[in-house]
């Protein structure tokens, strides 16, 4: 157990130290740090469009009023901001490792190889738009909805946020892994980030078919309904344990591929 | 020797070149059909709920083919060919265009028109497929020349939309590190052409700004040829204005080019 501990504190300082080079690096090119914080401001006012029809067009989604609309608008942007943040780069550039062999040199560090190179990389300025948009957007709708402001609500909420960001890993990483077999996957990240949008609106908007999909097969929906849907006193027990339950059984099915990507890898040059 | 034939060869290798990755092609046409679901399901909500037959000014039936034509003209017009130039620029290797005794904007647009003439004609093909069964159930008939219409709005406006992101990418002129700038313009184009929502939905002020912009002649216009919202004179009006912004565009995007050469270091290459 100790052993455990103290292996989880390495990686906590390594994961700093990561913060850390990232921040010193980017703060280089600080043109350049600006210039991802816009691109996120463009992609936040394609999303805020979505807010602009729903208030406009009084949309009702089930019971859900507008405003309710607005606090999973606003999970999804801040779910947004936290995946290309913390992943986007990093996934980004697993099949540049793998076509140029570059992975070799990773593979001789002495740490985990699927942490050095899923969260070598953190940018520090493209995350903050989405970020305070999306908890704007939760605290509007939350206070709009009247919904109490309890430590039980608010531990709800963050745990299937913290649920959805471990999903998130897990899901968005299956594209960049693929490329271990074969090669060129960018055509299917495109279509993972094309389901990811589908987190834009309430699940209850879509036919229950894609709703069960989205929940239990490839739980894409989980991310940002939970949270909000949990608060709303929406959840039923049983959808409420699933939502705990599923980052875990990501995460050990993520773990399989990766051993076996690997296994797989044959250095292509270098 | 006439000029052409080296064009035509640059053609012929940007079809081949479109012909490489045929599981991309085909992954990018699956992922083009999910914003499309999801603006489907919103729109069914909007519609359902509601008394009132239009939103925006579009009946339902106007909003959803509207919706699944932008997607795929989106997909369509979207050249990419800023980062392509802006690269070219960068690390120079614009250089040995230079010394090639043809022009570089020539070998571009015509790499260009290559590469989109196999996705021109797929995606057409989709399209009227679509028309046809959406049109018999939201009874939106179209007429057989708005179909022809819509072809040469879509030509033109891959034309004006290989100009516009010409004249941007002259940028990497003055910026050296521009990555994110094109992704960013990019998406301000798409938003700003009626890519993601019918340009009303920006309030009228923003919408009668946008006349005056060339972008809605890209993506919005030719959406709104096929889903049968225009009459006739207002297709032949802007079938006129897409060839006018054509050569505006094509003259601004020399004067930026011209301006921005003299930056022009040639470093690498």
């Amino acid at each position: 157990m100790e052993t455990r501990l103290g292996t989880l504190k390495t990686y906590g300082i390594i994961y700093l130290q990561f913060i850390k080079n990232c921040f010193i690096a980017q703060m280089e090119y600080r043109t350049n740090f600006i210039l991802g914080i816009a691109v996120e401001i463009a992609y936040l006012l394609s999303k805020l469009l979505y807010v602009v029809v729903v208030y406009k067009s009084d949309l009702h989604i089930g019971d859900i009023p507008p405003d309710g609309i607005l606090m999973f608008v606003g999970t999804y942007t801040m779910m947004t901001g936290l995946y290309s943040g913390l992943f986007f780069t990093n996934f980004v550039r697993i099949s540049d490792y793998v076509r140029t062999g570059e992975l070799d040199l990773l593979m001789v560090k002495p740490i985990s190889l699927q942490f050095m190179v899923s969260l070598r990389y953190i940018d520090l300025g493209m995350p903050i738009p989405n970020l305070v948009a999306g908890i704007t957007m939760v605290s509007i709708g939350w206070s709009a909805l009247e919904i109490p402001v309890t430590a039980y609500h608010l531990f709800l909420f963050v745990l299937y946020l913290l649920s959805a960001l471990v999903i998130t890993y897990c899901l968005m990483i299956i594209p960049a892994i693929l490329s271990f077999w074969f090669v060129n996957t960018g055509g299917l990240a495109g279509i993972f980030y094309a389901i990811w949008d589908a987190n834009n609106m309430p699940m209850p908007i879509y036919p229950r078919l894609i709703q069960r999909i989205g929940v239990y097969v490839l739980p894409f929906l989980v991310i940002t309904n939970f949270g909000p849907l949990s608060v709303m006193e929406r959840l039923d027990g049983g959808l409420m344990l699933w939502g705990a339950l599923v980052p875990i059984l990501l995460l050990v099915c993520v773990r399989l591929i990766w051993r076996k990507a690997i296994k797989n890898y044959s250095s292509a040059s270098g | 020797m006439s000029i052409y034939p080296k064009y035509i060869r640059v053609f012929k290798l940007g079809v081949q070149a479109s012909m490489e990755y045929r599981l991309d092609f085909a992954f990018s046409l699956i992922s083009a059909f999910f914003p499309i679901m999801i603006q489907y399901y919103i729109w069914t909500a909007v519609y359902g709920r509601s008394g009132s037959g239009q939103f925006f000014g579009y009946t339902y039936g106007e909003m959803i083919l509207y919706t699944i034509v932008a997607a795929i003209v989106t997909k369509i017009v979207t050249t990419n060919m800023d980062h392509v130039i802006a690269s070219d620029i960068k690390d120079g290797a614009l250089n040995k265009y230079l010394v090639q005794p043809a022009s570089y904007f020539g070998l571009k647009l015509f790499t260009l028109l290559g590469q989109k003439l196999f996705f021109f004609t797929v995606m057409l093909a989709v399209l009227f497929l679509v028309i046809y069964y959406f049109g018999g159930r939201y009874t939106i008939r179209i007429p057989h020349v708005n179909l022809v219409c819509f072809v040469a709005a879509m030509a033109l406006s891959l034309i004006l939309n290989f100009l516009i992101s010409y004249t941007i990418a002259a940028i990497a002129f003055w910026l050296s590190e521009i990555s994110y700038f094109f992704e960013m313009t990019g998406l301000l184009v798409i938003i700003l052409s009626g890519g993601v929502f019918p340009i009303e939905v920006f309030g009228r002020t923003v919408s009668s700004l946008l006349n005056y912009l060339p972008f809605k002649y890209t993506i919005y216009f030719p959406s709104n040829v096929i889903n049968g919202k225009l009459m006739m004179n207002e297709i032949t009006e802007g079938l006129l204005m897409q060839i006018f912004w054509i050569g505006v565009m094509f003259l601004v995007s020399k004067l930026v080019w011209r301006l921005g050469f003299k930056k022009y270091l040639g470093l690498g290459g």
